[in-house]
């Protein structure tokens, strides 16, 4: 099987450029896109197994709007193609115990598979989508 | 600019014209009254008495004065209608309709029902008094004259039988009534009744005038200073609500255009750094003569700013008026300067602009020197209001400014020395991998305080906050599972005791979560790989007990007698000195403290730390 593909949007470079190394490193392919339209193309063209994506990017809620988008339940959505690649989502939320989001409570709001909060670890970012990966 | 340039309300003659459109509309009711009585009566009198009233002319004549006073009282309502003021020609010419009706109708009764003998005499004395009573003196004067002159006519006439004698069966034997004797005898103390009556109730009529005049006039005055009291009382209530800075100084020109009933307002703030006052509101002014330029308070008007009034009596012909023919393009005769103080600074002024030379009382000037003062702080407190917003958007970008500016740079550059450490981009020496590592702490460090900085400002800055009774055991649960993957890459044993029944303190949840985030953050980030931290939560008497232990490096005795008094300290080495930083245990002091709560700390350095927090109960 070849390496599982993933996609980094993020708006900041250097922290995508560090992910990509790491991600690389270990045996991934990665792609990258800075923001949530790039995204798009990205995710049309290349067909990652798995999305990273920020909360925040050039607008406060464009991460927010991108998963909606593609995690879309309308059957006539035209990203339903993608609906099935889990997106593991950036949050900047700082943290607070009464502020943490949680893919059962949130899924309408934020219909994402899972969350890691900044600042993220490379360590831990790898272990999460290494048990993405399996479980999906 | 938007200029109000409506007239001025008047604040005077209301009363003056109820009182005189009272009058008339009781002279109708009478004439009504009147009608009623005399058309029923005759044929009751006829029937009942010995008399024998003619009763076709008195029909007539009832005819006749019904016309007529309807057609006044159409008249009268058409009138006050349309005319505003109590005096108006239309009313005047009224006024004199409606005495040639009763004129006419009063001398043919007094014919028909028997002249000199008439055993109504009674009855049309009263008639006439009343009728004085309820004119204006000169209507009453002329009237009664003319009514004098008619009767006396009529009953001589009748007696020289000059005009058909009507002469109704009357009790008064026909030998008597026509004797002259008795013709004079009656017109005699007619008249002298006639005219002593009206004399005399003209007199109490014209003081009784007069009082009801002053009694108005004070009410309008009483109601007047009311006004002002009232004015004066909203502006100084007015020193929290938030009515923005322009909002409220229009408010101010336009209640003190009413009260003071002139022809414009204007308000003038000081420039302190151009030395000149600019316009900022005014109302009753045209747009022209608001353009003319700012006022130099130096050049034109000193006094005003030691405090004093001034007062430009004629603007053409003073010389510190700087835009004489601005004002008398406007129409403006004389203006008053006010000044306008807020803690014995200047500030700027007050103008009221007048169409005529005015006399200012003594109540205005005084009702003006409180005014000014409180509108003075008024407007100081706007401006604090303007400039606390402004504040508050500078702090909110602030704190945007820290959480993302700051911090997303952070981020960046601790995730590629964190590629670096880990050789992903190639094998790194021991010393570059220790300088690698050293960096990354510093980095985590600023993220820290960063966020400690953002939660202090965001906690000091928020407004009123709602306190609630929050479950210590659902929220300890809570805070433990969140730790738990910290604790477990550490490999620490993070334990947490409860007590069976649930515990409840007052408070916001977020004070809990800064609380709590310092102190089980320190605890676990001080306690080497392999030791234990406990969340001990039980009740003591009314108190709710938190312990936090570790058993961590603990802390020395000379840091620990000081380990809340610190602000942020600037971070020492870490691995030196590790409890140097005294990273926000201030502000968690601060935090507990708020909420009735006390915190205390124990260490022994090697062996562990322990906070206790208390609580009230909620």
């Amino acid at each position: 099987m070849a390496d599982p593909k993933i996609l980094v949007i993020d708006d900041d470079p250097d922290l995508v450029e560090g992910i990509k190394i790491a991600l690389e490193a270990n045996g991934f392919q990665v792609e990258t896109a800075e923001n949530g339209t790039e995204g798009l193309e990205k995710i049309k063209a290349a067909a990652p197994d798995l999305i990273v994506m920020d909360v925040m990017m050039d607008t406060i809620t464009e991460g927010f709007q991108l998963s909606q988008k593609l995690k879309n339940p309308d059957p006539k959505s035209e990203y339903k193609a993608y609906a099935q690649i889990p997106i593991l989502m950036l949050t900047g939320i700082p943290q607070k115990m009464n502020m943490t989001f949680s893919p059962e409570k949130d899924e309408d709001f934020l219909p994402v598979e899972a969350f890691i909060e900044k600042p993220i670890k490379l360590d831990s970012l790898i272990d999460k989508i290494k048990q993405m990966l399996q479980t999906g | 600019m938007r200029a109000d340039s409506s007239p001025p309300p008047s604040a005077a003659g209301v009363s003056g014209r109820e009182v005189v459109t009272a009058k008339r509309k009781w002279g109708i009711r009478l004439r009504w009254i009147l009608l009623a009585i005399v058309g029923g009566g005759t044929p009751l009198i006829n029937a009942f008495s010995i008399l024998n009233i003619p009763e076709i002319p008195i029909y007539q004549i009832c005819a006749l004065l019904a016309a007529g006073n309807g057609g006044l009282q159409y008249a009268l309502q058409r009138i006050l209608r349309t005319e505003p003021l109590a005096d108006s020609d239309a009313i005047k010419k009224w006024d004199i309709t409606q005495l040639a009706l009763d004129w006419a109708a009063v001398s043919l009764m007094f014919h028909y029902t028997g002249g000199a003998a008439s055993f109504f005499l009674p009855y049309f004395l009263l008639h006439m008094i009343l009728i004085g009573v309820l004119q204006p003196s000169r209507n009453r004067f002329y009237y009664i004259i003319g009514m004098a002159l008619t009767t006396n006519a009529i009953a001589l006439l009748k007696f020289i039988d000059a005009i058909w004698p009507v002469y109704p069966a009357s009790f008064i034997p026909q030998r008597v009534r026509e004797a002259p004797g008795f013709v004079l005898l009656v017109l005699f103390f007619f008249d002298a009744v006639l005219f002593i009556s009206v004399l005399i109730v003209g007199r109490l009529m014209n003081r009784l005038n007069h009082i009801i005049v002053s009694f108005s006039e004070f009410r309008d005055h009483l109601e007047h200073a009311n006004q002002r009291l009232e004015l004066l009382n909203q502006l100084a209530k007015d020193t929290t609500s938030t009515l923005g800075f322009h909002p409220r100084l229009r408010f101010i020109c336009r209640q003190v255009r009413k009260l003071m009933n002139v022809k414009g307002v204007a308000i003038y703030l000081l420039d302190e750094a151009a030395n000149q006052l600019d316009l900022v509101s005014a109302c009753g002014l045209s747009d022209q003569y608001l353009s003319k330029g700012p006022v130099h308070p130096d050049r034109s008007i000193p006094e005003i700013r030691r405090g004093c009034f001034h007062y430009i009596e004629d603007a053409a012909k003073d010389a510190s008026l700087e835009y004489p023919e601005a004002a008398m393009k406007e129409g403006i005769v004389s203006i008053l300067a006010v000044p306008l103080q807020a803690r014995d600074k200047f500030i700027g002024s007050l103008r009221l602009y007048t169409v005529e030379k005015r006399e200012f009382t003594k109540e205005d000037n005084e009702f003006l020197l409180a005014l000014s003062g409180q509108a003075a702080v008024s407007i100081e407190n706007a401006r604090i209001y303007e400039f606390q917003k402004k504040q508050d958007e500078i702090k909110n970008e602030f704190i945007r400014l820290i959480s993302h500016e700051i911090k997303a740079p952070l981020m960046a550059i601790q995730g590629i020395l964190e590629v670096m450490a880990k050789a992903y981009v190639g094998p790194l020496t021991d010393k570059q991998r220790e300088l690698v590592e050293r960096m990354s702490d510093r980095i985590d460090s600023i993220m820290e305080t960063s966020t400690g900085l953002l939660d202090m400002y965001q906690w000091e800055s928020r407004g009123r906050v709602e306190l609630t009774p929050v479950s210590m055991n659902e929220y300890l649960s809570k805070a433990a599972t969140m730790y738990a993957e910290i604790a477990q890459n550490k490999n620490i044993d993070l334990k947490i005791h409860l007590p069976e029944t649930e515990l409840f303190v007052r408070s916001a949840e977020w004070d809990l979560d800064i609380v709590l985030n310092n102190l089980l953050s320190n605890a676990i980030k001080y306690t080497e790989n392999g030791g234990r931290v406990l969340l001990d939560l039980y009740a003591l008497e009314d108190k709710v007990i938190l312990r936090i232990v570790d058993t961590g490096i603990g802390i020395r005795a000379k840091e620990l007698a000081q380990i809340f008094d610190g602000r942020f300290r600037a971070p020492a080495a870490k691995k030196k000195d590790p409890y140097g930083r005294g990273m926000g245990l201030s502000f968690v002091k601060k935090i507990v403290e708020s909420r009735k709560g006390k915190i205390s700390v124990k260490s022994v350095p090697g062996k562990g730390t322990e906070f206790v927090l208390s609580f009230p109960k909620a």
